[in-house]
């Protein structure tokens, strides 16, 4: 069912001296939707532009189908980008922009003319084919390149934070198009972008890049249940992320310290005792309850800040010897009258919650 | 309120005596080009387009004038294709000595005409240009494509670097993406910068005094009447070459800002 189409192999690129992307490798399927997400300087952008060809990889090698791509010019490959700013032709309607992957492929006027409009109203900008592209909205404009870049029906799609510089509610809008265009259209998406909730809403798999090396790449849901290095986990956000080693290592897990607190995690595979590591439990697996129990992992915590996120509820609390918690519940769970700032409380998970991964 | 009426009310004046002091030399060369009197006095002896009709009879003025229209011609069109060549190295490519080369290319305007011409007389003679078209041509595009360079280099300002990537990544080559994406953009910049270029060096007398030998350019020729007498036809020879010029000049701004909405 899965066919590989696009692979890359230990890519290496490095921009006067420093490495920008160091020896990444990794496979994408036909029809997939993948994101490249990481922070700024990552190197998720060059790794886009050396599938685009716009940056020459230094060393390694791109694979479309099988065959190298790394000689190839931008213009000879099948790869249109929709930019970060859009660059759209200024002097040009919308409608000579859309054309002009057609005409670069010197397709008869009549075919042009057609698809051109086809796509313009499929993205709902063919009432504005006439108009300069200095006269259209930010939306708008990114409507115009992204039929630009389709026009041409290419077989994968490259997108450099294409959302970013829309406001919140037309970029959830955008999203939700761009997710049902490539479903409808069977085309590879690879997306580049920082944000978590871009890439988890939309993308099949994530690659989650930090400095010029990728991290993991995996399913949003899985990524987010098994970070698999601490950057992961604190990057992606919602994780408390305990810094410390393995105290002892018993049938049922390992316990865990971490200042003075000695915590049981269920499942620790292939840690030994003496080993340092970070412990990552979702700050939604964290309860807050007014005394101990005696079951699970216990600690007590003083609650210092509450921030209310729409429909959630993240609080931030810490212990006597200064290690943070953070709790996640929904709005309407919270207790008033136990979580106020300046309590003294009790955080609780279950030991199942909590994994290990390498410091 | 009344300061500052009055202090608008100075500042028109001020203006219009600015005005006033620059064009009144000019005005009176017009005046005086179509005054039957021989010598520039008041009052106005009767309209007369005698001294032009004789600058048109005069058979050295016009080759003078064809000299000069062929020189700024060719001079209008090498300097512009020069200027634009520079100001897309400047627009595409980031290299050791970039700002060198900048400097360097936009230098002749800075250097004093004397010292330019003087060189030019120098050099040309040492490879057979002297007093030759094409030697002046040659003098004339060192002083004018960095004027070209000026205003080509604006316009490619105002194109987002990443739109020539853009157009490569849509299938386009570059000798495609030159063709229909840089130079259309830079359209009303390249017209404007050849009006001005041929405007220029159709006024330039200095270094074409320097290097044009037997074959003088009309500023060149009339210095050579001057030298003999005072002729009204001078007057109107001043008419032709300011009409000629100013045209060009208006030609250039409008083509420049006229269209700045598009």
């Amino acid at each position: 069912m899965s066919v590989t189409m696009l692979e890359l192999e230990n890519v290496e690129k490095t921009f006067s001296g420093t490495p920008a992307v160091d020896r990444i490798s990794f496979s994408i399927e036909k029809g997939e939707f993948i994101a490249i997400m990481g922070p700024s300087g990552c190197g998720k952008t060059t790794t886009l532009r050396m599938v685009a060809g716009l940056d020459a990889p230094d060393g390694g090698d791109i694979r479309l189908w099988g065959r190298s791509l790394v000689g190839d010019a931008p213009w000879e490959r099948d790869a249109p980008l929709v930019w970060q700013n859009y660059a759209l032709f200024p002097f040009m309607s919308v409608r000579k922009n859309v054309e002009f992957g057609l005409v670069q492929r010197k397709r008869p006027r009549a075919e042009r003319q057609k698809k051109a409009q086809d796509w313009m109203d499929r993205l709902g900008i063919g009432a504005l084919a006439d108009r300069g592209v200095s006269q259209l909205s930010g939306g708008q404009r990114q409507r115009v390149a992204l039929a630009r870049a389709l026009v041409t029906e290419p077989e994968m799609l490259l997108l450099d934070e294409p959302l970013s510089a829309l406001d919140q509610h037309l970029r959830v809008q955008m999203q939700g198009e761009l997710l049902r265009l490539q479903r409808e259209l069977n085309t590879t998406f690879i997306h580049v972008t920082h944000s978590q909730s871009e890439s988890f809403a939309m993308a099949d798999r994530v690659v989650v890049m930090n400095g010029g090396v990728v991290q993991q790449i995996d399913t949003p849901k899985a990524i987010h249940q098994r970070p698999v290095n601490r950057f992961v986990a604190e990057f992606i956000g919602g994780n408390n992320v305990f810094t410390g080693h393995v105290a002892d290592v018993r049938a049922d897990g390992v316990v865990f310290r971490t200042g003075q607190n000695e915590l049981a995690v269920g499942e620790a595979a292939g840690f030994g005792s003496g080993d340092e590591a970070c412990l990552i439990v979702s700050a939604s697996h964290v309860g807050i309850h007014a005394s101990k129990s005696g079951e699970g992992n216990e600690l007590e915590v003083e609650i210092e800040t509450i921030e209310t996120l729409g429909s959630s509820v993240s609080v931030h609390m810490r212990t006597a010897d200064g290690t943070v918690v953070i709790a996640e519940s929904a709005l309407s769970d919270l207790d008033d009258a136990l979580v106020h700032v300046g309590a003294n409380v009790v955080v609780r998970w279950d030991p199942e919650n909590g994994f290990l991964v390498p410091k | 309120m009344k300061t500052d009426s009055i202090r608008h009310g100075f500042l028109y004046v001020y203006l219009a005596a600015l005005i006033v002091f620059v064009f009144a030399p000019i005005a009176a060369n017009l005046v005086f080009s179509f005054n039957a009197a021989r010598f520039p006095t008041l009052p106005l002896a009767g309209f007369t387009t005698h001294w032009y009709e004789a600058i048109f009879n005069d058979g050295r003025l016009v080759q003078g004038l064809k000299n000069s229209l062929m020189v700024s011609g060719a001079t209008a069109f090498i300097a512009t294709f020069l200027g634009f060549s520079a100001a897309y190295i400047d627009y595409r490519y980031r290299f050791f000595g970039r700002t060198a080369f900048l400097a360097l290319v936009t230098l002749p305007p800075t250097i004093p005409v004397v010292i330019l011409g003087l060189g030019m007389l120098s050099f040309q003679s040492s490879v057979g240009l002297l007093g030759t078209l094409p030697g002046i041509v040659t003098a004339h595009v060192v002083y004018c494509a960095p004027f070209a360079l000026a205003l080509t280099r604006m316009r490619l300002a105002s194109l987002d670097p990443s739109v020539e990537p853009a157009a490569w990544n849509l299938g386009a080559t570059q000798g495609s993406t030159m063709t229909s994406i840089i130079i259309p953009h830079c359209a009303p910049a390249i017209l404007a910068a050849f009006f001005l270029t041929a405007a220029v060096s159709f006024d330039e007398f200095m270094i074409a005094y320097f290097i044009s030998g037997f074959n003088q350019t009309l500023p060149v020729h009339v210095l050579t009447m001057l030298e003999g007498q005072v002729s009204p036809r001078v007057n109107a020879i001043g008419g032709v070459v300011f009409m000629f010029t100013i045209g060009m000049v208006v030609l250039a701004q409008v083509l420049m800002f006229g269209r700045r909405s598009t």
